[in-house]
């Protein structure tokens, strides 16, 4: 049987209907379809091709020991990016030395928060500040470099190749330019005694 | 409370780290996967640089655009990745070469052994993934999802209009065009396979900003018959937008 126009979801609800052999078929050609899309962000993210094939594996070995239980609470690209997207801050934390999360926070469908009122409140406050500053001060492509930086530890050169930065200097400009536009902004909120 | 900025030091990087983590309020990943968000999403990534850098990735993610110098090394990956995970797919097709089973995990080669096993003597032999050759916008396919032509990834200059493959049984498409947080720029309806720039978007396509495109296309009756899909252009830094 043909499933070259069935969709993903499609494909995945078969597969889950589907004897073991044909389980094997069927996901082949649901990975067939995202390859390319996981090798780009990998090579994106390592520079190396080698070593881009090595988290492309391990991405799509994650997702064939998981999809049986992949419900379907998003799409499968979805899920997929959100594996992908682990995987590389993984491997950037073993490289580095630091404790691994466990995979399944990533593998969960798509993970959504359930804090307390409590918790949310204090927890949005301690980033509203930060996040209305940044918003304030720098640009798009500032605050993504700042986000990635700051927010993931992402080095700069991961973040170049990841948002395509062809300017020479890539990441690091625009941190540069960040943390100058930010120390100039503190001063004035510091001058204007607005500082929270 | 004291935010300490810019992030010179250990302790003021380590707040910066906590505050551009994902929040309580943040959107799931599915919600930022959409295309189109709802006003309070909307609020909500305008002010999060979390979720607007999340929901850029995740677009890029999906549209899944080649860039300058990386096709042969991306394709190479992808090819790999397939053989390491489905030889047999591979294995009659052509000699195995690059980075072999023995430069494996063990982990991985144990696992890949389990499935072998549990598949027992199951071999297929496929054609290898076709290389997506954009095709005659004016063509018609039958597909399960509209598909994007133009513009997509990284531009050289604002374009002239957009365009997607005209779908089978589609009497009219709905475009709509959108920031990364989901605010809606324009929208129209259209029975073309494609329409011109309006000069919103020309002036809203600023150098080195990402915006979205979304197209539907529905019968006379209304009722879709594609998948929606969407993509994401950027015009890059340096060229000056037309209409701006």
């Amino acid at each position: 049987m043909s499933w070259q126009d069935a969709s993903d979801e499609e494909l995945l609800q078969a597969y889950r209907q589907a004897t073991p052999a044909d389980k094997r078929e069927l996901a082949s050609q649901l990975f067939d379809r995202h390859y390319t899309r996981v090798a780009r962000w990998c090579f994106r993210f390592t520079g190396e091709r080698e070593s881009a094939a090595d988290l492309a594996q391990n991405v799509f070995v994650n997702v064939y020991r998981h999809l049986e239980s992949f419900q379907g609470a998003s799409r499968f690209s979805t899920w997929l990016y959100t594996i992908t997207r682990h995987e590389c801050l993984a491997r950037l934390r073993r490289d580095r030395g630091r404790p691994e999360e466990s995979d399944e926070d990533a593998l969960v469908d798509v993970p959504t928060a359930d804090p307390g009122p409590d918790t949310l409140a204090e927890q949005q406050s301690r980033a509203d500040y930060a996040h209305k500053v940044l918003v304030d001060t720098l640009d798009e492509v500032e605050r993504q470099v700042f986000t990635l930086h700051y927010g993931d530890d992402m080095p700069l050169d991961h973040i170049t190749r990841l948002l395509r930065l062809t300017n020479a200097s890539g990441a690091k400009a625009y941190i540069v330019s960040a943390k100058r536009k930010l120390a100039k902004a503190v001063r004035r909120i510091d001058a204007r005694g607005e500082r929270l | 409370m004291n935010t300490p900025i810019p992030p010179d030091s250990d302790s003021a990087r380590q707040h910066w780290n906590e505050a551009l983590a994902a929040g309580p309020l943040c959107l799931s990943l599915e919600r930022l996967a959409e295309p189109a968000l709802d006003a309070g999403e909307q609020a909500h990534v305008q002010t999060c640089p979390r979720c607007h850098t999340e929901r850029a990735l995740m677009l890029d993610f999906e549209a899944a655009l080649p860039a300058d110098g990386e096709g042969a090394a991306v394709e190479w990956i992808a090819r790999e990745t397939r053989r390491r995970l489905f030889p047999e797919a591979v294995a009659e097709r052509q000699p195995a070469h690059g980075v072999g089973w023995w430069r494996l995990p063990t982990w991985a080669t144990s696992m890949a052994a389990g499935l072998a096993i549990a598949v027992g003597a199951y071999l297929m032999v496929r054609s290898p993934s076709p290389v997506f050759e954009p095709g005659e916008p004016g063509a018609v396919y039958r597909t399960a999802a509209v598909e994007m032509v133009s513009p997509l990834g990284d531009l050289d200059a604002v374009p002239a209009e957009l365009t997607w493959r005209a779908v089978d049984g589609a009497a009219r498409y709905e475009v709509r065009v959108l920031e990364v947080d989901g605010t809606e720029i324009w929208r129209t309806t259209t029975s073309s396979p494609s329409v011109a720039t309006p000069d919103v978007v020309r002036a809203a396509a600023k150098p080195a900003r990402t915006l979205a495109w979304a197209v539907a296309a529905m019968d006379a009756s209304g009722r879709p018959v594609a998948e929606p899909a969407s993509a994401t252009f950027r015009v890059a830094a340096g060229v000056t937008p037309q209409g701006a």
